[in-house]
């Protein structure tokens, strides 16, 4: 079974590189092979997930990981090819999987030329991220990390929209592209710090995870190490500071690359926190606390305030997202294991609701060839399934009880309020921001007096759309209602990033 | 709406008053918060309550729930705070029945009553137009003109150094001199050599003596030491780790030019 | 201090001296040749005949460290007389495809510029061995010569002309700095041999510091460092782009070597300032660079820098390091110059900027994705072999806590990602320009700043939109083929795995 983990990351190389020769013969060709491979790698996750054993091997030295596969790479540097399963990796991959498949299907009517190299970039990205959530090895890990940019950026610049002031896609994509890579480097750099903290203590390099995990790095060091990981990380995610990249990239990006970036591309920051910076450094962590929770909740409010300045729809949503990330990030370093559920609750249903909103707009564009908030309202009558699904989401992405945001952001706020009660009590007016601008978003669409926007007989959403999107609410009632199976699923990861006595 | 503003006043409208509101009482263009009666809106909105309601019965597991103790409850109290409540919105819905004035005469404490106790506008003063102004102000994201600026300035560094790139020979040629005379400046400023290379230099021949016998690194002789590289800067080895200090040490030794000092 | 040898060479000496013997005795063979006979196709071949015979008699060759007086033959001269041959092997079939387009109306005759080549990675070779000034001299100035013929190779084109009267002016300037320095070296130590320039007591006091400093100077100017870097871009957009490969994989390489052998006797905070200062003016020169050739100029400044990196760090990883990232610099540099050396730009010439490359992957896939492959290499992204290259030098830089230089190794690679980039994703743009002014207008005036008339040909007429989907005038070989097959296996297959290479240079 373990041998099936390196299969799920080249399925979805192979499939993108079919797409790209089927492309040849027919467009069409080229989305089935794109939409086959995720299924496949979808169908192998799920024997993977179902054959998935909760509490495996608690008492071995990868506690939570089910399934691992190893094989040398470059011994040299201590490196291998080490890649692993545990709860928390198969929620995000299976997130990965279910959202890349809407994006192919999102992208089925929008993109019409290059279908075959934008599957392609489509899917290794995919395989990318894949990597990311599975790498057990920290060269790994970097290794996907960077390797998912590059598709990304393509997807970006090649078929993205103009976005503010005119700005070309290329503008976008490079922006995207130098931030989240010039902050890997600094997290390249932490891990060549780690591997030789581990060749000083040992006399051998090593960049295997549960090797360093063992290390406790030279505290002269540690901080310096650790703050590598934690800017790469954190601009990913994005907190404040580091998130000057999103809305660009977030508006600019085709649809499919909206939802990716939204859906699964932030996650990787925080499973990157989750997996890596919180464990690797307990110490230097519970000492960055307090800075990272202030830093969390500056981003919650600054990404309201600024979503609710957007004329700009795929802004807008962008904006908001960097306001839930602000969630995420002070659950993560709120260092409680209520916090740290509500985080991995809130990554999966901000990753559903965002991605259908993306989804959505994509399909405003679609119609109305216009992003602009102010030209907007009066859509409801007009498409009234559209309109329905936009109300949903909207308000799951504000934190209504019951659906799945609601979830992780109440337990993050419980988590982090037990240490940190000033920034519990912010936060939560995060929340009351979030309904001011999630209302706007809904109502500024929908409501008012039509416009003359688009044209009189504009389509209402398609059964494959509507099929989707229902997928996707569906899982965020069930994630509002009834969170257990996750919080048992991740609960091995949440364990162990505190297990090295991080709580203070 | 004033066009300046344009920060949403339908957002305050249903922050502060989520529940419609008569007709008359608006602006002919005030945006209509539920004026789409189509069922396909009504039932997703529906199943939310249902879901609003049914979240009370999330199932959060024991390690996870708020830390709540048992707290006593007597039931007259509970009944006491329900009737309160009932009897709230029962009155809040014969007023708003009554209708019996219009808006001019209503007077003194009821217009203040019927304007929310005057919270929409406190609220409105305190936070939500301060939080306006500054998202208006902030609307370019004053985060994002920094980096903005950054790759100004780096561009503007570029252009800068490209000025370097005249095409003149000449200049070439007196860039190349200053460049040497730099150098040499340094060498007299910086007095005593910072070479390790003549520290290494009196155990020459010791080194090639411990290189396992052969001038050259043997491969494998000493995989510890396998750089070519002759020097840390002045001070850093010292504070290595000692096996990182060991290790620069017997890879200076094992230079193969070091070694082969002999041979000279 | 032992004398050299007294006895005539004996057999493993002369077996030793095969690498050089087989080259040298090439060169002989090639003029011969063309007194004999001129032919083109008969002079590559026989060209890679040598080359081919030098790969075999190098790696046959027995390892002897005290050769001769001037030379040596340990694993590093093998490894780098390896290195160079190889490079001339990956060269041969650049210029082959070259010459074959040469113009009947030229006057040159094209046979001679194997020769030139040949000539050229003899003096790397000898430059490789080289354990003495005069050896060093000779290796130099060998192949310098060769360069300066082969730069101004077609004699007609001004621009090539100008570069090559560049060249060989400041390159003068340079030779004689090295040799005042050899000088003062002289006088502070009474010798002319590498060991002992290192070894001897007396190399304190500021004469002998002076003379490496020179010394420093005049190889920094071949590497072209910052302060000595400003010829680069010229000369290589002005030479042909397969002598501007020569250039800058060739020279470069052959000067790196010697800086091996030298590193101990050479100011290390003064190279650490060369390299910190190659690698930020590198990246910032080329940032918003439009001509591929000066951008492969500029960011052979850079990547010259981080490979200074690990030589002047030392430490546990550092050889390996600095091999490696030859390794990297040489496969990325043939694979790059291969492009304007295989692509003929649309009006004529070779094809140099940036809007030639627009929408490459549409017109040739291969070459696009090349191309693209070389640059994400420079710019070291995983799954190419630029990343372990990176790599190493990172951990060489932390290994020796020397955080200045790391420092500047990110700040640099993170620099040098926007013009990598820029780059790459032009080559995937859409053919036609939908971007219209603000590029063009923008980098014209940077990247080819107001270059002398001739060396910056067409920036100001960008009015040629999309170019057109030519057929290249003259096709490809079978070299050619297997040339950029073997280049792309190695950047992409290294990178992959690059196990194998690392167990070759651990060996080091």
């Amino acid at each position: 079974m373990s041998a099936l983990l390196p299969a799920l990351p080249l399925l979805l190389l192979l499939g993108g590189a079919a797409c790209a020769l089927l492309a040849r013969l027919g467009p069409q060709l080229a989305r089935w092979a794109a939409l086959l491979s995720l299924l496949l790698a979808g169908l192998l996750l799920a024997a993977l997930g179902l054959s998935f054993e909760l509490g495996a091997l608690q008492s071995s030295a990868a506690p939570g990981f089910a399934w691992r596969w190893e094989m040398a790479w470059i011994p040299r540097l201590g490196i291998s090819l080490q890649l692993g399963l545990d709860g928390l990796a198969l929620l995000l991959c299976g997130l990965t999987l279910l959202l890349g498949l809407l994006a192919v299907l999102a992208s089925w009517g929008e993109i019409h030329e290059r279908v075959g190299l934008y599957h392609l970039c489509l899917l290794w990205h995919l395989a990318g991220v894949l990597g990311v959530f599975l790498a057990l090895d920290l060269f790994l890990f970097f290794v996907c990390w960077e390797a998912m940019l590059v598709p990304m950026a393509l997807l970006i610049a090649l078929w993205g929209h103009r976005g503010l002031g005119g700005r070309s896609p290329a503008y976008a994509a490079i922006k995207f592209f130098l931030f989240t890579q010039a902050s890997g480097l600094l997290m390249l750099a932490a891990f060549a710090g780690l591997a030789w903290q581990h060749w000083l203590a040992t006399g051998s390099w090593s960049f295997d995870y549960f090797a360093l995990r063992e290390l406790v790095p030279d505290p002269a060091w540690g901080r310096w190490l650790m703050l590598g990981l934690f800017v790469a990380f954190a601009v990913k995610l994005p907190a404040l500071g580091g998130h000057a990249w999103l809305p660009d990239a977030h508006s600019q990006a085709p649809t499919a690359g909206s939802i990716i970036l939204a859906g699964v591309l932030l996650k990787t920051g925080a499973y990157g926190l989750l997996r890596f910076a919180l464990p690797l450094f307990p110490q230097e962590s519970a000492w960055l606390a307090p800075w990272a929770m202030a830093l969390g909740v500056g981003g919650i409010l600054y990404g309201a305030s600024l979503a609710l300045a957007q004329s700009d729809i795929k802004r807008f949503v962008a904006y908001t997202s960097i306001s839930h990330m602000g969630f995420v990030l002070l659950g993560c370093y709120a260092l409680q294991a209520s916090a740290l559920q509500g985080v991995v609750a809130l990554l999966l249903a901000h990753g559903l609701a965002t991605g259908a909103l993306f989804w959505l707009c994509g399909a405003l564009y679609a119609r109305l060839h216009s992003r602009d908030l102010a030209r907007m309202g009066g859509l409801a009558p007009r498409l009234p399934r559209l309109a329905s699904a936009w109300v949903f989401f909207g308000l799951a992405s504000l934190g209504l009880p019951g659906l799945g945001n609601f979830v992780g952001e109440i337990l993050v706020l419980v988590g982090s309020f037990a240490v940190a009660p000033l920034a519990a009590v912010v936060a939560a007016t995060g929340m009351v921001l979030a309904a001011v601008y999630g209302l706007r978003l809904i109502s500024g669409v929908l409501h008012g007096p039509p416009r003359e926007l688009g044209p009189a007989d504009m389509a209402d959403l398609r059964g494959a759309e509507v099929g989707g999107l229902l997928l996707l609410g569906l899982l965020l009632l069930a994630l509002g209602l009834y969170p257990q199976p996750v919080f048992e699923l991740a609960d091995s990861a949440v364990t162990q990033a505190l297990a090295a006595g991080g709580a203070p | 709406m004033a066009p300046a503003s344009r920060f949403p006043q339908r957002a305050r409208y249903h922050l502060f008053g989520f529940l419609p509101r008569r007709q008359g009482r608006r602006p002919a263009d005030a945006p209509q918060a539920h004026d789409a009666g189509d069922w396909r809106e009504r039932l997703p909105l529906g199943l939310l309550i249902l879901g609003a309601l049914g979240a009370g019965f999330v199932s959060l597991p024991a390690r996870y729930s708020l830390p709540l103790e048992e707290i006593p409850h007597p039931t007259a109290l509970l009944l006491a705070q329900l009737a309160c409540g009932l009897a709230g919105i029962a009155l809040a819905w014969w007023l708003y029945q009554r209708r019996g004035l219009r808006d001019a005469q209503v007077r003194g404490w009821r217009a203040w009553a019927r304007a929310g106790w005057g919270f929409d506008a406190l609220y409105g003063a305190l936070l939500v137009r301060p939080w306006q102004a500054l998202a208006e102000a902030n609307r370019r994201d004053v985060v994002d003109r920094a980096y903005a600026g950054l790759a100004g300035g780096a561009q503007a560094l570029h252009r800068l150094v490209s000025r370097t790139q005249t095409a003149s020979l000449r200049q070439y040629a007196q860039a190349f001199a200053a460049g040497l005379i730099l150098l040499l400046a340094w060498a007299l400023w910086q007095g005593p050599a910072s070479r390790l290379a003549s520290e290494v230099a009196p155990d020459v021949d010791s080194a090639a003596e411990s290189a396992a016998g052969s001038p050259l690194r043997s491969p494998g002789g000493s995989t510890a030491a396998s750089g070519p590289g002759p020097v840390t800067a002045p001070g850093t080895a010292s504070a290595a780790e000692p096996s990182a200090a060991t290790a620069l040490a017997a890879d200076r030794d094992t230079m193969p030019l070091a070694a082969r000092g002999a041979g000279g | 201090m032992t004398q050299p040898p007294a006895a005539l060479l004996d057999a493993q000496a002369l077996a030793a001296l095969g690498p050089l013997l087989a080259l040298g005795g090439g060169c002989v063979l090639l003029m011969l040749l063309i007194a004999a006979r001129r032919s083109h196709g008969l002079q590559a071949c026989m060209a890679a005949a040598v080359l081919l015979l030098a790969l075999a008699v190098t790696l046959a060759a027995p390892l002897t460290p005290e050769l001769t007086p001037l030379l040596r033959f340990d694993a590093w001269a093998r490894a780098l007389t390896l290195l160079f041959v190889l490079l001339g092997l990956g060269l041969l079939p650049l210029f082959r495809h070259w010459l074959r387009q040469w113009p009947a109306s030229l006057a040159t005759p094209r046979e001679e510029a194997y020769l030139l080549l040949l000539l050229a990675v003899f003096g790397a070779a000898v430059l490789g061995g080289a354990r003495h000034a005069a050896s060093l001299l000779l290796g130099l100035e060998t192949m310098t010569l060769a360069l300066f013929a082969l730069i101004g190779y077609p004699r007609r084109g001004a621009a090539a002309l100008e570069a090559t009267l560049k060249y060989l002016l400041l390159s003068a300037a340079a030779s004689a700095t090295l040799l005042l320095g050899m000088a003062l070296l002289y006088a502070a130590t009474g010798r002319l041999d590498f060991a002992g320039w290192v070894a001897t007591p007396a190399a304190e006091g500021s004469l002998a510091r002076a003379g490496g400093l020179l010394l420093l100077g005049g190889l920094g100017f071949k590497l072209s460092l910052v302060p000595f870097h400003l010829w680069t871009p010229e000369v290589y957009a002005g030479a042909p782009a397969p002598v501007s490969a020569t250039l800058s994989a060739l020279a470069k390489a052959a000067v790196v070597g010697l800086l091996l052998r030298l590193a101990p006797a050479l100011d290390t905070s003064m190279l650490a300032a060369l390299a910190l200062l190659s690698i930020v003016g590198g990246n910032l020169l080329a940032l918003r660079s439009t001509e591929l050739k000066r951008l492969l100029a500029f960011s052979s400044i850079a990547q010259l820098g981080y490979l200074l990196v690990p030589l002047l760090l030392g430490g546990a990883l550092a050889g390996e390091a600095v091999w490696l990232n030859l390794a990297a610099y040489g496969l990325a540099t043939l694979a790059a110059f291969a492009l304007p050396t295989l692509l003929p730009a649309p009006e004529g010439g070779e094809r140099q900027r940036l809007a030639d490359y627009r929408g490459l992957y549409a017109q040739s896939p291969a070459l696009a994705l090349l191309l693209a492959l070389t640059l994400l290499s420079l710019a070291g992204i995983p799954l190419t072999l630029g990343f372990p290259a990176k790599l190493y030098v990172l951990l060489a830089a932390v290994e020796a806590q020397a955080w200045w230089l790391l420092g500047g190794v990110l700040l640099g690679s993170a620099v040098g990602l926007y013009y990598y980039l820029r780059w790459t994703l032009t080559l995937f743009a859409a053919p036609e320009p939908d971007e219209p002014a603000p590029d063009s207008t923008a980098s014209a005036g940077s990247g080819a700043a107001p270059t002398a008339g001739a060396t910056a040909p067409a920036t100001t007429a960008p009015a040629t939109t999309a170019p057109a989907t030519t057929a290249p005038a003259t096709p490809w070989g079978g070299d050619v083929l297997l040339l950029l097959g073997v280049l792309a296996l190695g950047l992409l297959g290294l990178g992959l795995w690059p196990q194998p290479l690392l167990n070759a240079l651990t060996g080091l």
